[in-house]
């Protein structure tokens, strides 16, 4: 299931909400519990059981790991944490990776292994991340062992987070597990940002997609330069305004049942060096990989060489989690160069250029990132690249001039929306009209009400299809 | 905000969602929709099997999205959004000059299927070109509302992959064949030719093809005085406007009724109906009122009339023809309409077994590309 679905919206989202509230403090988890197996189930009816099965070796394996530390027995807790960790990286690995390491294989050594055909489960890359986060940081002794089956489950499968992110890790909600307050002003900043990641997702992000798939769909020997720019950057929007869009969604309703979520994201596009946008952008992936392979590794403390090599190892790593295919490894590897330059060649000079022109510098590696990132074929991708460079056709043509205004306003609203400014506006509006006023709420009401009905109508018309059986 | 603010926006909220959902919930399942022609999807079946592949939930969400309350009206505020903000095409759509509602039809003719298409008329026209002589076996291939009336288009808007084709068919069908309507349909362009909200052409663009066609097989044809111009409706809105569902001037649609008629019998399907007239005005009732022409496509349409001119027309179309074939009833002693779309016999058979004099390929041309029926020209 997603979010932004009239199902969610009008059948999943209040069922839960009147019982989860209706219930008990005591019956809250599992509650919660059933509904998100429920909500997984609803796309993947047999991978459940996979989700089940990962639960409970974890919640198995976080108390061994628990009487081992009790009894003082390191290397038996060492062993139960690696134990965790190959299982869950052979999950991912077998559910992820295998057609694409046989098809790799049949690539180099000419040889015609049949391909599996297995369907990704939905969600696999986030949950086995914040299992091995759970085990891993009970043998450090960073948390306490989880002693409730459901509450660890409630956890893993919490429904919020559970397909796209934010990766939450235990450590953070450990005790709103158990114990955790649901308050007014919890529930009404969860609908607000519930709300706000509905209409980046559906607003925006959608709408600028279609420019994009217009874009990209074009021949490239006929290109212009300027168009194959104009796609690069609708991609990049479109990415940004979808996956925080939805990490919005999943924080605030979070918030409806009283989970803190850590940010995942913060204004990505004003960063002014690659390193700045990688603190700014899926911040709950990056610190994932800092804390349990950067760091691990020696992080930046055994010597310049060791650095790099680590470096070099995070971000083909960042690469491949982003998808089974060559093209995200290369997207990790120039990101890992990007940064190897950054901290080791020109990251001081960079921050003596003009604000705007270090603004200018990361946004054009972006973009270009992106679109290695968009072609599951890395020719392709790199074909893009080359149009907009001129290799397609010339500078521009009259399409060029016809997309430019037909989505001129759609691309004020998401440059606008990509910096701080509606946050300062809102800000504004609110010291002006008094944090505690009446006009303060009936904006709140109009606005959001507003971005609410404005999705559900691009919703309903998502499945408008004149059938036109008699056409022609 | 205080605590009693508080309650007030969450109030707001659990009012709209609660609202919608009871609304849903109450609503009536439809099983047709007019506008978008076509059966809604109802509620599917619980079976363990449709549970565990997964086909429950995708056809559950399929219905509940297409039975949410107030469908029409949401479709419309998204149009009206869209237009907002400076959109000039809604769901494939310009926004035209003139409250024209123009098909896009981008990347409908760049296909496999397009460049295939091409060679079987082709070869078709060859082998009847043979038998009957050039004069008697001709194609008129449509251009789109989108090629001829380019000069509506919103500014920058470019539609030249249309061009490209057809030009591409005149050069690949035997010399003479190819009626080429760019012309003159450009030439009437001011005029209303193509409906404003529907895909399909006019009567008065059909005559004027009509016209081309005649002079192009040496028929003498009855000229534009001798019918009376007879209004069926004026509240047409066809299928183009059906993809944006916004507020537009209706269209009007005409039949041309010869002054001097001859009588004819029109037979579907070898007789499994049999009618004496070419309109079926039941249709003007429904959404779909273009179907007035024959009760829209057929399988096979064999009209037989009390003419002696000693020529028999076979005419290999789409619906573009349903309103061109009765100007036709006129100048022949029987006439075939053969929907190669949904004809399931042998068409060399069929031509065998009738001495047709004349053949006639009328589609438009973004139908003709997408066709995918069109290899059974040679069977």
């Amino acid at each position: 299931m997603v979010f932004s679905s009239i199902l969610f919206m009008f059948r999943f989202l209040p069922l839960v909400l009147i019982l989860y509230y209706v219930a008990p403090v005591k019956f809250r988890n599992i509650i919660l519990f059933l509904f998100s197996l429920f909500f997984y189930a609803w796309g993947e009816p047999k991978y459940v059981f996979l989700m089940l099965c990962s639960i409970t070796v974890d919640y198995y394996i976080g108390r061994r790991i628990h009487k081992c530390n009790c009894a003082n027995n390191t290397s038996a807790a060492r062993r139960w944490m690696l134990a965790s960790v190959i299982y869950n990286l052979l999950v991912l690995g077998f559910f992820k990776y295998t057609d694409f390491l046989i098809g790799t294989v049949n690539t180099m050594f000419g040889t015609e292994f049949l391909l599996t055909g297995i369907p990704l489960p939905i969600g696999i890359s986030f949950f086995t991340f914040q299992t091995m986060s759970y085990t891993i940081d009970v043998y450090r002794g960073v948390t306490q062992a989880q002693m409730s089956w459901l509450d660890y489950g409630t956890y893993v499968s919490m429904f919020p987070q559970l397909i796209a992110g934010p990766i939450v890790q235990y450590k953070t909600i450990a005790m709103q597990l158990k114990e955790r307050r649901e308050t007014t002003d919890d529930f009404v900043a969860g609908i607000t940002r519930f709300l706000a990641g509905v209409g980046k997702k559906v607003l925006l992000a959608n709408n600028i997609g279609v420019l994009w798939d217009t874009i990209s769909a074009m021949p490239l020997s006929s290109l212009p330069a300027a168009t194959a720019w104009l796609g690069a950057i609708a991609y990049t929007f479109q990415i940004y305004f979808d996956f925080s869009g939805y990490s919005d969604m999943a924080i605030g309703l979070g918030k409806m049942f009283g989970f803190r979520f850590l940010e995942n994201f913060n204004y990505p596009y004003i960063a002014r060096s690659i390193t700045e946008f990688w603190r700014r952008w899926h911040i709950s992936l990056s610190s994932w990989f800092r804390e349990y392979v950067y760091i691990p590794l020696g992080g930046n403390r055994r010597g310049t060489a060791i650095q790099i090599r680590n470096i070099a190892i995070v971000w083909m790593l960042t690469g491949i989690w982003h998808g089974a295919s060559w093209n995200f490894v290369l997207w990790g590897v120039y990101y890992g160069i990007l940064l190897i330059l950054e901290k080791f060649v020109f990251g001081k000079a960079l921050k003596k250029l003009p604000k705007a022109l270090q603004n200018v510098y990361t946004l054009f590696f972006v973009v270009i990132g992106w679109v290695i990132f968009a072609f599951d074929s890395v020719g392709s991708g790199l074909g893009y690249i080359g149009a907009m460079f001129g290799g397609g056709a010339g500078f521009a043509d009259s399409t060029t001039i016809y997309l430019l205004y037909n989505y001129a306003v759609m691309l004020i609203v998401l440059i606008l929306g990509s910096t701080e400014l509606p946050r300062r506006a809102t800000a504004y509006i609110m010291r002006k009209t008094g944090e505690q006023s009446w006009a303060a709420v009936a904006l709140h009401c109009v606005f959001y009400a507003g971005v609410f009905l404005l999705s559900v109508a691009y919703l309903v018309d998502a499945s408008y299809n004149p059938f036109l059986y008699f056409r022609f | 905000m205080t605590k009693k603010q508080n309650w007030v926006l969450i109030f707001f909220f659990l009012l709209l969602v609660s609202g919608f959902t009871i609304a849903s919930l109450l609503k009536p399942d439809t099983t047709f929709s007019e506008e978008e022609n076509r059966e809604l999807a109802q509620m599917p079946q619980i079976t363990p099997d449709s549970v565990f592949s997964g086909r429950f939930s995708k056809d559950y969400e399929t219905y509940l999205t297409d039975q949410f309350v107030f469908r029409n009206q949401w479709i419309g505020a998204k149009t009206l959004t869209e237009r907002a903000i400076g959109k000039q095409e809604v769901n494939d759509i310009y926004f035209a000059a003139d409250d024209y509602l123009i098909e896009k039809h981008s990347g409908t003719f760049d296909t496999e299927t397009a460049q295939r298409n091409i060679t079987y008329l082709a070869k078709f026209l060859e082998s009847q070109t043979e038998r009957l002589g050039g004069e008697h076996v001709k194609a008129m291939i449509v251009p789109n509302t989108v090629d001829t009336l380019k000069d509506k288009l919103p500014p920058f808007a470019r539609s030249t992959e249309e061009d490209a084709y057809l030009q591409k068919i005149e050069e690949a069908l035997p010399v003479g064949s190819f009626v080429d309507l760019q012309q003159v349909l450009g030439d009437h362009r001011e005029e209303y030719i193509y409906y404003r909200t529907d895909h399909h052409w006019t009567t008065l663009g059909a005559w004027y093809a009509y016209e081309a066609w005649c002079q192009a097989a040496g028929i003498a044809y009855t000229p534009q005085e001798e019918y009376q111009r007879e209004t069926l409706s004026t509240e047409f809105y066809g299928t183009v406007a059906a993809k944006v569902n916004i507020g537009v001037p209706a269209d009007t649609i005409e039949a041309w009724k010869p002054l001097e008629s001859v009588p004819y019998t029109v037979r579907y399907n070898h007789g499994e109906e049999t009618r004496d007239t070419l309109y079926d005005e039941s249709y003007l009732q429904v959404r779909d009122k273009y179907a007035v022409f024959f009760g829209g496509n057929q399988p096979l349409t064999e009209i037989t009339t009390e003419n002696k001119t000693g020529r028999k027309l076979l005419v290999i179309k789409d619906s573009y023809a349903n309103c061109f074939v009765p100007f036709t009833v006129q100048d022949f002693d029987e006439i075939a309409m053969v929907d190669m779309r949904y004809f399931n016999e042998h068409l060399s058979t069929y031509i065998g077994e009738n001495a047709f004099t004349d053949v006639l390929v009328l589609y438009n041309a973004a139908g003709f590309a997408e066709d995918t029926s069109l290899a059974k020209l040679s069977l």
